[in-house]
């Protein structure tokens, strides 16, 4: 019954919703657990265009989780990202990792008739002093590399915070940019929070222009 | 018709030890491998806590947890039988692994896991 309240939330959402590049899970890091769910709220700022992202994740087993991300700006709803993460976890001492493979579909709910689908090829893996995560994806005509790497502090009373720092390559029909810059995760009980800004390394993407700016709020239950 | 009349009383008496006598240690320690981050500690305590035979009284809502040493204590309630199958895949439905339950008493006091 839980599953299916969270499946009805997660298309409510997609029902009420431009360019999407999202493609990851919601969180990689959460909810890992069976019958986990979470929602968050990203607000990015890039091209002089402000973006609203309402997220959604549910997870079925830790080996499967359903997501769905959907963009709001200049009023009115984008293009819509469902996707299906599968991973596979190892466990060791004081270390844990997964690969995982993402199956995804752009929906055209934002006016459009265009359904693109996607693929995307990732690991990551983190102990109590570090984190990293790397991906590589396709999504209709882009191709795209992320990396976050840095260090994790944990205080022991339920509450950490992670130091990274991102690399973010895409190559497009429109053309190519590299972005770089620092991420701040903090978490605390159920609730995290996530803060990014990137600068352009490389650029010659006609619709690309600036810095990249994301702050996010979400939480998990 | 004597050793009848003793039997009795002396019965009920060893019963009523026996039954005094703790059936298994209260408090335990868990060895979870992967466990590193908070949140990962989160959800697995979030399972943990759902099981109705944790002692909600003890540590922090019955679980404590230390992702320094990747370890989970847990508080039985009094009179609860051991269900170490049931407490494994709680952990294991958190996506993390149960390596070895040992009592509490065996490893450390449990004025140390609480400080």
């Amino acid at each position: 019954m839980k599953q299916l309240i969270a499946l009805f939330v997660l298309f409510t959402i997609g029902s009420v919703s431009s360019q999407a590049y999202a493609h990851q899970p919601v969180m990689d890091m959460a909810p890992r657990w069976n019958g986990g769910y979470g929602a968050q709220t990203r607000i990015t700022h890039a091209n002089d265009t402000t973006t609203t992202w309402v997220e959604g994740v549910y997870t079925f087993k830790p080996a499967l989780r359903m997501t769905l991300k959907v963009p709001y700006s200049d009023g009115k709803t984008g293009d819509a990202i469902l996707a299906m993460p599968i991973k596979r976890y190892k466990n060791d001492g004081a270390s844990t990792s997964n690969w995982g493979l993402t199956p995804s579909v752009r929906m055209p709910t934002g006016g459009g008739s265009n359904w693109d689908a996607g693929l995307s090829l990732s690991y990551s893996a983190e102990s109590k002093d570090y984190y990293q995560l790397y991906d590589v994806y396709r999504l209709g005509d882009t191709t795209g590399i992320d990396i976050n790497a840095g260090m994790s502090h944990a205080d022991g009373k339920g509450s950490s915070w992670f130091t990274l720092w991102d690399i973010t390559a895409r190559d497009s029909d429109s053309g190519q940019y590299l972005l770089s810059g620092p991420v701040l995760v903090y978490f605390k009980g159920n609730v995290i929070v996530r803060g990014e800004y990137k600068f352009a390394v490389h650029d010659n993407d006609k619709q690309w222009d600036g810095d990249y700016l994301s702050i996010g709020l979400g939480m998990v239950f | 018709m004597r050793i009848k009349f003793l039997a009795i009383p002396m019965l009920s008496v060893l019963l009523l030890a026996l039954l005094s006598l703790p059936t298994s240690a209260k408090n335990y320690q868990i060895n979870v491998n992967g466990m590193v981050c908070e949140f990962c500690a989160f959800g697995l305590a979030k399972k943990l806590r759902k099981l109705d035979f944790i002692d909600s009284a003890q540590f922090e809502d019955g679980i404590k947890v230390d992702i320094e040493n990747q370890l989970v204590y847990i508080s039985i309630q009094e009179g609860q039988p051991l269900n170490q199958e049931v407490i494994f895949e709680a952990i294991k439905s958190g996506g993390y692994d149960p390596i070895k339950m040992t009592p509490i008493d065996e490893v450390a006091s449990p004025a140390e896991v609480t400080q």
